[in-house]
């Protein structure tokens, strides 16, 4: 089976890109700003793509700035030097995490990714 | 090695990391990934993306559009038809990205290849032997 016919045609530039979602705002069910997607966090899926499990979307890691990844000290909690940790941990103390069960709509074309809920869970490891 | 039951976050595990075929040569970075909704609402990633035409419009501003249009122009192509490596064909993801398949397989230029092609090629003594 091709691939490229599972999701009902050939990807073209229409296709939706990671990139088309890094950086677009979040909204709170109450309307508040809740930062910016900083990143999209994958999950195994059970279905099979050539030799890896699919990778499907798992949540949305949610940070104050628009470029907020800091090279992977924001979401491990083991990786050093410890004072570079310490820092970078405090500039993203606001970051946090939705599980994708609670975001409600993501509009590439709106712009605005809309949650069903009003706070961002702790942001887990990886 | 990708452990099996491991969740990536796409911009630090996916983006920019280095891809490499079968026989572990360099085919290019990725540049973007290419997501597809689901019946269930969810994305699935369903490839990688490579080449200036892809990296550009990502980069935006002044620099990313410039890199576009030259790559427009001397490729022949435009950004709807960017290199494009399905999921299908990756093998691992670890610290590099490693693919199932030979490079020549492959319909894709990295910005490499396209350098070399299109630019060092060009120069007159770009085939001179090197000199001991």
């Amino acid at each position: 089976m091709n691939p490229r016919s599972e999701y009902g045609g050939r990807p073209d530039a229409s296709s939706p890109r990671l990139s088309s979602l890094i950086g677009l705002p979040v909204r709170f069910a109450n309307g508040q700003h809740a930062g910016y997607v900083n990143d999209v966090r994958f999950a195994p899926s059970d279905r099979v793509r050539g030799s890896l499990s699919e990778l499907v979307t798992h949540g949305l890691v949610v940070g104050r700035h628009r470029r907020g990844t800091m090279l992977g000290y924001d979401r491990r909690r083991e990786q050093g030097p410890l004072l570079v940790r310490v820092v970078v941990r405090a500039i993203q103390r606001d970051t946090g995490y939705v599980p994708w069960t609670s975001v409600r709509d993501v509009g590439p074309g709106d712009g605005v990714v809309q949650l069903s809920v009003d706070a961002l869970d702790e942001l887990e490891d990886v | 090695m990708t452990n099996p039951g491991r969740r990536l976050d796409a911009r630090l595990h996916l983006l920019d990391r280095q891809i490499l075929d079968v026989d572990g040569r360099m085919v290019a970075s990725v540049d973007d990934v290419e997501i597809q909704r689901r019946a269930d609402g969810t994305f699935a990633v369903t490839a990688l993306l490579v080449g200036p035409g892809v990296l550009g419009p990502r980069m935006g501003g002044v620099t990313g559009r410039t890199m576009t249009a030259v790559w427009e122009r001397l490729a022949h192509k435009d950004r709807t038809e960017p290199g494009r490596i399905d999921m299908s064909e990756v093998a691992d993801i670890g610290s590099a990205i490693t693919l199932s398949v030979r490079r020549e397989r492959l319909s894709v230029a990295g910005f490499e290849t396209w350098v070399r092609e299109r630019v060092i090629e060009k120069i007159p003594g770009a085939f001179h032997e090197p000199q001991e």
